[in-house]
């Protein structure tokens, strides 16, 4: 019976992630174990899922309390870790899986592999601190999704990659709820659709999460209220306020209940409460928030409304039934980059509510409520498709860049092809859809261009390092060549990918000088050489599928669909 | 360590016949009626006390006012409070537990050290003061203690590996701390462990805190 420790020290939206990998090994085997560590302040979100047999805590800001505030001993902060860990320690594990991949994680995971000589899966710190990986996707995570724009796959099918399931979509079970909650939720929110209309199936209902952890994530305020406005004079909606219990969330939702006279109905619900009201409901409105999360994990439809930096590539919704509203993917801007708050909550006011509503009643199929919008929309609608590999996020429509859009679909192709050496060639099919045959050909002549300045760059530094091996002196020249085939990592294109995969394994050879490393090097090289080719053989294959499917179909690809918005 | 934490305690007794402690000529309760005065003590302060069910009183006078604290506490968390109250008079102390005058519970712990460091060493005080208490300080004993208080707020701990090993319960981490790196500060500690050609066993766990301690 195998026992595998899920590491995972990211906030209660990320741990509520973490159950889809549970319920995918679950589902495998149910006769594995698998264990929880997690911070004990995201403890409440790992209570309720099923499946994992035990949860371990760090009690983090105990931890950094000890350390920073001076009247303590540091001893305390080591002790307090240390305690946490034994306990971990002693349960025994044959796995431990690097969830949130983040310098603690790996330092823990270092930690408790070595200590219980078991397999580490995901990324780790070798003895000489460098980074080790499990297997390809381990590093696609470390060293791809989190350093280009592209983001080739998410964060859940990456972490099911490393951990080796297959993704299973059944979530009926995942999370806990609770029957008395799961009833009261049903008999008030039904009686909620008969008082709106005697054809009670008609109604649906719209959950609205008001608040999102950061300003620049929530939808402004007034353009909620007129969003709520809209749903609260539909005749087939009912919009409730979703509330976690706390004074500014409670303030925030006794605000906008007040713009309606306090006629709406506001639901208080902690995380126990929370699932049953989320079952029930028809359609999450939220920005990025963790209840999104929990709603894909109770497969409950959602509108995710993505804004300031929330990573909807990385960690957007995945239900196929849901949508992210966004602006168009190459205007975003993913990491805090210093960017005033009034700048980003300025671009947050132009969304407007009538988009909002127009986009829940087609998640809906009321296409008749639809309203207009206005000319200047800077924002697009994504919604997730099922790959063979993994769930995409496609533009349905809005005023987005096909050549970034063709770049994240190719991305995702040529990783495929470096990793596993094979492409999914329906995927390619299914982009014809989405994308005219004219912008993939625009966007591929421009990344062959891209593709052979850094071929260019690798045979230079080849080059560099066959003459170096002859004579020491030549080492500079190498250096030199080497550094600016590095800097093409930095790039915004395609070959980036191939040439940050042959960054992240120099990153990695075990000794600190280059020179004890030129046959490593040598190696990589080549790989990386074959990883270009890898690049030129899913552009042809693009190409080539594309002239099979014609010209016809292409022109009416969604990506011209801005008017339907 | 000043003056008045070794001060003689005389005793006088109030109107109400309860007797009252007396440190260089200051009165640590009312001389008329020390329990009515309690009584307004926690009235005045019945916010502050809402806020948190451990509280840390300064000063112990003869415990009059935790007592009425207590009654009090009992009211608002039936699920249970703790207390510590910090007294940093010795004789004080002694003088109490001679006389009993006040009976107070076991959920009320009254802590008497020689250097303030001494209270930092223990550990059943510092979990406590981790879960940030309401601190109440009885008026008279804090005047009278005022720089003992202070210095007791403001204590920097020395950071030094050594002096972090009387926290260590485990022995095996003790002897990785106590080798050759009981000299340096913990920040030296970290340093050096990060600049270590090759980790093995805790060098993982400690830099796991260094990036926990330091990281955003």
């Amino acid at each position: 019976m195998e026992k595998i420790l899920i590491v995972n020290l990211k906030r209660l939206g990320d741990i509520f992630q973490t159950a889809h990998l549970v319920n995918s090994i679950k589902r495998d085997n149910p006769s594995k174990k698998v264990h929880l560590l997690c911070y004990e302040e995201s403890v409440k979100a790992a209570k309720i899922i099923n499946g994992l047999d035990e949860v371990h805590t760090i009690n983090r800001k105990k931890v950094v309390s000890y350390f920073r505030n001076s009247i303590y001993s540091d001893g305390l902060a080591f002790n307090e870790l240390n305690e946490a860990l034994n306990k971990v320690l002693a349960q025994g594990f044959d796995k431990v899986l690097n969830y949130s991949n983040d310098r603690v994680s790996t330092y823990l995971c270092s930690y408790i592999s070595n200590t219980l000589k078991c397999d580490a899966l995901g990324v780790r710190f070798t003895p000489k601190q460098t980074v080790e990986y499990s297997n390809d996707f381990a590093l696609v995570l470390n060293d791809i999704v989190t350093q280009t724009s592209f983001t080739p796959y998410s964060f859940n099918d990456c972490a099911h990659k490393i951990a080796g399931v297959e993704i299973k979509n059944e979530r009926s079970t995942i999370i806990k709820s609770n029957k008395i909650h799961d009833k009261t939720a049903i008999n008030n929110l039904d009686r909620l659709r008969s008082l709106k209309s005697q054809d009670a199936n008609r109604v649906s209902i719209i959950g609205i999460q008001v608040s999102s952890a950061s300003i620049v994530k929530e939808i402004p305020e007034d353009t909620l209220i007129e969003t709520i406005r809209l749903i609260n004079s539909s005749e087939t909606m009912i919009p409730i306020l979703l509330t976690a219990p706390t004074e500014e969330e409670k303030k925030k939702a006794s605000r906008i209940n007040k713009e309606f006279e306090n006629k709406l109905v506001s639901v208080e619900a902690d995380f126990i409460a929370l699932p049953s009201v989320l079952k029930n409901i028809d359609l999450l409105l939220t920005p990025d928030t963790s209840i999104k999360h929990l709603a894909d994990l109770l497969d409950t439809p959602v509108l995710e409304v993505s804004l300031g930096h929330a990573p909807m590539f990385k960690q957007g919704t995945i239900n196929l039934r849901s949508a992210i509203l966004s602006e168009a993917g190459h205007t975003r801007i993913f990491k805090e980059n210093g960017e005033a708050q009034e700048s980003v909550l300025r671009r947050n006011s132009s969304l407007s509510p009538n988009l909002i509503f127009n986009t829940i009643n087609t998640l809906l199929g009321n296409p008749e409520e639809i309203l207009n919008i206005p000319n200047q929309n800077t924002y697009c609608i994504y919604r997730p498709i099922q790959t063979t590999d993994g769930i995409l996020l496609m533009p349905e429509a809005g005023p987005t860049s096909s050549s970034f859009e063709c770049k994240r679909i190719v991305s995702r192709l040529v990783t495929q092809k470096i990793m596993t050496g094979t492409i999914d060639e329906d995927l390619i099919t299914t982009a014809y859809s989405y994308i005219t045959k004219k912008e993939f050909q625009n966007t591929i002549e421009s990344e062959k261009m891209a593709l052979s300045e850094v071929t260019k760059d690798l045979l230079s530094t080849l080059r560099g390092l066959i003459q170096t091996q002859e004579n020491k002196s030549k080492a500079p020249a190498f250096i030199e060549a080497l550094e600016r085939l590095l800097a093409r990592c930095f790039d915004n294109n395609i070959a980036a990918i191939p040439t940050l995969i042959f960054r992240a394994k120099v990153d990695s050879l075990a000794s600190s000088s280059l020179e004890d490393n030129f046959k490593e090097v040598e190696t990589h090289l080549y790989q990386l050489k074959d990883s270009l080719q890898s690049c030129l053989y899913v552009f042809k294959r693009i190409e080539d599928i594309g002239y099979g499917i014609g010209r016809t179909k292409t022109e009416s690809s969604p990506m011209t669909k801005e008017k339907t918005l | 360590m000043t003056m008045n934490h070794l001060s003689n305690v005389d005793i006088k007794n109030s109107k109400t016949d309860l007797p009252v402690p007396v440190i260089n000529s200051v009165h640590l309760h009312s001389i008329y009626n020390p329990e009515r005065e309690a009584q307004s003590f926690v009235s005045a302060n019945e916010k502050l006390i809402e806020k948190s069910s451990q509280i840390l009183v300064f000063g112990l006078g003869f415990g009059y006012h935790l007592i009425s604290l207590e009654t009090k506490l009992k009211g608002i968390f039936p699920k249970g409070y703790e207390v510590y109250c910090i007294e940093p008079n010795k004789n004080l102390v002694e003088k109490w537990k001679e006389l009993r005058p006040a009976t107070l519970s076991s959920k009320i712990k009254v802590i008497n050290y020689d250097e303030i460091q001494d209270y930092y060493k223990d550990i059943s005080l510092v979990n406590f003061l981790s879960n940030k208490p309401t601190i109440l300080p009885h008026p008279a004993s804090f005047q009278l203690n005022e720089a003992f208080f202070k210095s007791f707020m403001s204590f920097h701990y020395p950071t030094t590996v050594s002096q972090s090993l009387h926290f260590i319960q485990d022995s095996e981490l003790k002897e990785y701390l106590a080798i050759d790196g009981t000299h340096e500060t913990t920040d030296e500690f970290f340093k050096r462990i990060e600049n270590k050609n090759f980790l093995q066993g805790k060098d993982f766990l400690t830099l796991a805190l260094s990036e926990m301690v330091t990281g955003n």
